[in-house]
């Protein structure tokens, strides 16, 4: 067995590898020093944020006779009662729920798009990237807290039936070439012999290790004239192109390198302690040759559940085949802007726990993150670290 | 990655009970109102904020929910969260919560982490990342593998990674908040 990833010793830890595994390990962990220094320190940080979390969230000392279930419940059903609201979105719900939820789950390009836009951070988008088309350029697409809130409240509703796409069409996933595991290497000789280019580090930094997660394919096969009717339902302006009927599309998505690096020297000479690249080749979408993707774009910006001024925000992309939309959240905690990382331009998006920086060089996205730089010109010296990084 | 398409399992709808409203919410509120109060501190406030809970549960497709205390918890997480956010009192009440949680505290001694840590722990799970603050708090409410990568919609393998990767931004944002030095 090789030395497993950060997550299988998680897993391991929490009991829930299987049993084949559990020894395997076991019987590694025997010869290998370093994974049970590994598993050492993951057990330590496990207590200490059990602790956290017990110590700071404590048990509430109410007993049940203290919390009025009864006197709850009657102030509830008042509440159904005398509130129509509730009533009328109750009905909503039951008409309008379940051909948006269907209608979800019919298109590939409409999940990709929820992928990107349905998560509240920049970071978490990052984790997914995801377009449409070919990407050759980021953009930022600017997310309020009620566009969040609207997307969330609608895709709360839409936690059904993500597969079932009855009669509309299919969508699924190629499986990670068999052969391609996730791999996780400790030092970037160990990355080299496998065949892995490693960054340059940058300097006062060392290499912690690397994950790689294997490239997929997401494939989708639509019944357009089906896929229409259902977007004229939720009252949708733009229709599927119908050259598109029955044809297979697919999203691929590259292998992504996740780098963690570790500083070597005192907090004063830098503000990072660790701070993580990742890197990923451009997603591409295949579309038959003759369909309009400009057609599959508009189609796409009608879906319901995008708000409208993000919709323009969206549209205000020209080059939408070659733009990554990245969402962020704009309020008063939370900038973006526009940074020139190896000559080339890039956003930083910072909030007050993480500094986040995103470029795009020689077809692929490229993205470093610190979570503990809130000390001092912490953007400017990740950018001077991401410029050492090629 | 987020698309959530083919990767959910087959919906298990074996859930006997979902019908009665009722028997549902009288099962679970106290659960709800628990948990509630762990992060907001204020009986009344928890119990208003149960109430939205529940009509939550009450408005959503409970054929399609899998798991009722594990939707429940995570929306119980949120909503308390949210209501956090959204109040600019948060500082105010976790001082005067903090009178109240030394006053119902076993001993001083049994308590590992002084108070100004554990100011600094609620702060941080205030402020991070959603997901991984779901992730974390239902991993140590019980939940398994299975019912995490439900809540936050991921696939279960990847749970291990990411719950080890939420752990250690939480450790590393208490830290900076503490200024402990590395």
């Amino acid at each position: 067995m090789k030395c497993p990833n950060e997550g299988f010793l998680q897993a391991y830890l929490d009991g829930e590898i299987n049993r084949e595994a559990r020894k395997s390990f076991a019987s590694h962990l025997e010869h290998c020093a370093e994974c049970r220094a590994r598993t050492e320190g993951a057990k330590k940080l496990e207590q200490w944020t059990e602790l956290a979390l017990a110590e700071s969230l404590p048990e509430s000392p109410l007993t049940d006779a203290e919390i009025n279930t009864e006197a709850a419940w009657k102030r509830f059903e008042q509440r159904l009662h005398t509130d129509d609201t509730i009533l009328i979105n109750k009905k909503a719900g039951k008409t309008m729920k379940k051909p948006y939820k269907k209608w979800i789950t019919g298109t590939a390009a409409a999940a990709v798009l929820l992928g990107s836009l349905a998560i509240p951070q920049v970071q978490a988008a990052a984790n997914s990237f995801l377009s449409i088309f070919r990407v050759e350029q980021v953009e930022m697409v600017k997310l309020t807290q009620s566009d969040l809130q609207e997307i969330e409240s609608w895709l709360a509703n839409g936690e059904d039936g993500m597969k079932e796409i009855k009669g509309i069409g299919k969508v699924w996933v190629e499986d990670k070439a068999s052969n391609q595991e996730p791999q996780h290497f400790r030092t970037a000789e160990e990355a080299q012999k496998a065949g892995y280019q490693v960054p340059s580090i940058p300097e006062n930094y060392r290499f912690e290790d690397v994950n790689i997660s294997p490239a997929f394919t997401i494939h989708a096969q639509l019944d357009t004239d089906k896929a229409n009717a259902l977007l004229k339902q939720v009252k949708a302006e733009t229709r599927f192109d119908e050259n598109l009927n029955n044809k297979p599309f697919s999203i691929k998505v590259p292998d992504t390198k996740h780098y963690q690096f570790t500083a070597e020297t005192s907090e004063a000479e830098r503000s990072s302690a660790q701070i993580f690249y990742t890197v990923t080749g451009t997603p591409e979408i295949q579309v038959p040759e003759s369909v309009d993707l400009n057609e599959v774009r508009q189609t796409v910006l009608s879906l319901p559940f995008i708000p409208q001024n993000v919709k323009q925000q969206l549209a205000g992309i020209e080059d939408w085949q070659r733009t990554l939309p990245i969402p962020y959240v704009a309020d008063d905690k939370n900038k973006v802007r526009e940074i020139t990382i190896q000559g080339v331009k890039g956003f930083a998006y910072e909030t007050e726990h993480q500094t986040f920086l995103v470029w795009q060089k020689d077809g692929k996205i490229h993205h470093l993150v610190a979570y503990d730089s809130k000390t001092k010109k912490n953007t400017d010296d990740l950018i001077a670290l991401a410029n050492q990084i090629k | 990655m987020e698309v959530r398409i083919a990767l959910t399992e087959e919906k298990n709808h074996a859930l006997a009970h979902a019908d009665n409203f009722q028997e549902l919410f009288k099962t679970y509120y106290p659960y709800v109102v628990r948990q509630i109060i762990r992060i907001v501190r204020e009986k009344s406030v928890a119990e208003d904020i149960a109430q939205e809970v529940f009509l939550k549960l009450y408005n959503s497709d409970r054929n399609a929910i899998q798991n009722i205390p594990a939707w429940l918890s995570k929306a119980s997480i949120h909503a308390a969260y949210n209501y956090l956010r959204s109040t600019n009192r948060r500082l105010i009440r976790d001082e005067k919560a903090s009178e109240e949680h030394t006053a119902y505290s076993p001993s001083s001694e049994e308590n590992w982490l002084k108070q100004e840590d554990i100011q600094a722990v609620r702060k941080v799970l205030t402020e991070m990342d959603k997901r991984d603050r779901t992730l974390l708090m239902m991993k140590y409410s019980g939940f398994d593998y299975k019912e995490l990568a439900h809540a936050v919609q991921v696939e279960s393998s990847s749970v291990g990674t990411l719950l080890s990767r939420a752990k250690t931004k939480f450790r590393t944002m208490y830290k900076q908040l503490r200024g402990y030095q590395e």
